[in-house]
């Protein structure tokens, strides 16, 4: 999987561009309080939507509650789908686009969750593409919607267009000048945030974000689309005067942290994701800055997702423990920096 | 001085109450005083004493109170924003600092939000005609009603 994740179009501090509209249906009361009964009765409408709009077979459906726990996991890690889809398993089911640029949850927090995820920095690509999948679900289904709020939702902070637009950035150099604080603070006063790597309430590890619209009512999509991008634009160039910066005048200081990085990568023997993320953002950024030559960014940022438990479990094909998981890890990254 | 309840303990807590204007002095031990203590919050309970006081809107549609939702943060269904009213109002402008919808509208729901706000007008026309005893005007508001309540039906079951 991370078939999504195009080397073609790698770019060292963008790693993608996600876009999620939320959707509900008129008539039907929201997933948090349906029964299993009501609940499956909206997931097969939607279903059958899918499945007349999309007759090519490009879509397949998976049902939460037939899967391993580990495969779940794996594609909340792999952002195929949201952390909030996996606090309603017994409800909640998913179509997956063939190329995993398209994702159809159904049964999230709303009745439909759309959403899109283009490798680099293509927001726009990525309204088109969510926008025409939304018209077309439409076409098959009553979607609520208000004169004065716009699309509804079960939680009145997507109100309005239902829009989450989200960049995924790579921010080692930012990181290191401390600035991240008050960036956030910054972006807070104008409708946007900055999170961690899986969204809301997650911690940024390896130095991934994912920066977004807050605000969801008052403002088009488009004008919701350009502020992101023009913010997104100034925090590439930041990032990148800071790689300069730190290239110019601390090089020794900076080589140091990406040989001992690569070094513990190379020699534990116990390794939590948490740890692992930190040091492959630290080669990821002597490979990119050219201080390391026989890495390629693209791969280390697959990388990252891999070392993640529900990957790992899925690629060993067993449950396993964290103790477990974390010696595998490390077994795992000695054998790819060899 | 002996509690006047049990007739046994030693009375510690003293108190005079005042029922209809009759005054009286009370003796009690600890035991049952505290066992008049529970009866009195048995029968007087402090947090009933508001219930009532503020109104719980209920959505018409799920059964969702406004309580539940403020606990929550999550609405039941697409009816509770018109149930909820001018409190949800709010809370929307609260959170986006604004109420008004500027984005996208769905092809189909666009006619039908079009149809009801047409419907809304013509309706406002009608009681004003009937108010003005233009009867003739009247009939012809109520079939051009009955038509566009057609249409959306129609648009309703997908034709």
């Amino acid at each position: 999987m991370t078939i999504w994740l195009d080397p073609q179009e790698y770019d060292p501090v963008v790693v993608s561009t996600r876009l999620r509209v939320a959707r509900n249906l008129r008539e039907e009361v929201f997933p948090l309080y349906s029964t299993r009964d009501q609940a499956q009765e909206t997931a097969d409408e939607i279903i059958n939507a899918v499945d007349e709009k999309f007759p090519e077979g490009d879509y397949r459906l998976y049902r939460l509650r037939e899967m391993e726990s580990r495969e779940r996991v794996r594609f909340m890690e792999n952002h195929i789908i949201s952390p909030g889809l996996l606090e309603h398993i017994d409800k909640g089911c998913f179509f997956m686009r063939e190329d995993e640029r398209v994702t159809i949850m159904i049964n999230e927090e709303d009745h439909i969750r759309l959403q899109t995820l283009l490798p680099g920095l293509d927001l726009m690509g990525g309204w088109e593409l969510c926008s025409q999948i939304d018209d077309l679900l439409e076409e098959k289904l009553d979607f609520a919607y208000h004169a004065e709020y716009g699309y509804l939702t079960a939680c009145p902070t997507n109100t309005g267009t239902g829009l989450r637009a989200s960049v995924m950035l790579h921010l080692p150099g930012v990181t290191m000048t401390g600035h991240i604080g008050s960036i956030i603070n910054a972006l807070r006063k104008i409708g946007l945030t900055i999170r961690g790597l899986y969204g809301e309430g997650t911690e940024a590890v390896g130095d991934l974000y994912q920066v977004s619209n807050q605000l969801t009512l008052g403002e088009s999509e488009e004008e919701i689309i350009e502020k992101l991008n023009r913010v997104v634009q100034q925090l590439i160039k930041r990032e990148k005067s800071t790689r300069t910066y730190f290239m110019e005048k601390k090089e020794t200081e900076l080589e140091d942290k990406v040989y001992r990085s690569l070094g513990i990568l190379r020699s534990a023997r116990i390794l939590s994701s948490k740890e692992a993320m930190k040091h492959i953002s630290m080669v990821k950024l002597g490979s990119d800055i050219g201080i390391l030559k026989d890495f390629r960014g693209s791969d280390l940022i697959r990388l990252m997702i891999w070392i993640k438990p529900g990957n790992v479990q899925v690629s060993e094909k067993r449950a396993m423990d964290k103790k477990e998981r974390d010696k595998v890890r490390a077994d795992l990254t000695r054998e790819y920096f060899k | 001085m002996k509690c006047e309840s049990c007739n046994e303990r030693e009375a510690k807590i003293h108190y005079t109450s005042i029922i209809n204007g009759v005054m009286e002095d009370h003796h009690l031990c600890e035991i049952c005083a505290a066992g008049i203590q529970k009866d009195i919050q048995e029968n007087f309970p402090l947090h009933k004493l508001f219930e009532g006081v503020t109104v719980d809107t209920k959505c018409p549609s799920c059964g969702l109170s406004y309580e539940k939702f403020r606990s929550t943060g999550k609405l039941g269904c697409s009816r509770c924003y018109d149930a909820f009213g001018k409190e949800l109002s709010n809370v929307i402008r609260g959170i986006h600092g604004h109420t008004k919808h500027s984005g996208k509208i769905p092809k189909r729901g666009y006619s039908m939000v079009r149809h009801q706000e047409d419907i809304d007008s013509l309706d406002k026309e009608l009681q004003e005609a009937v108010k003005q005893e233009e009867y003739e005007r009247a009939a012809v508001l109520r079939d051009e009603i009955k038509r566009i309540r057609n249409i959306m039906d129609s648009d309703k079951r997908g034709e």
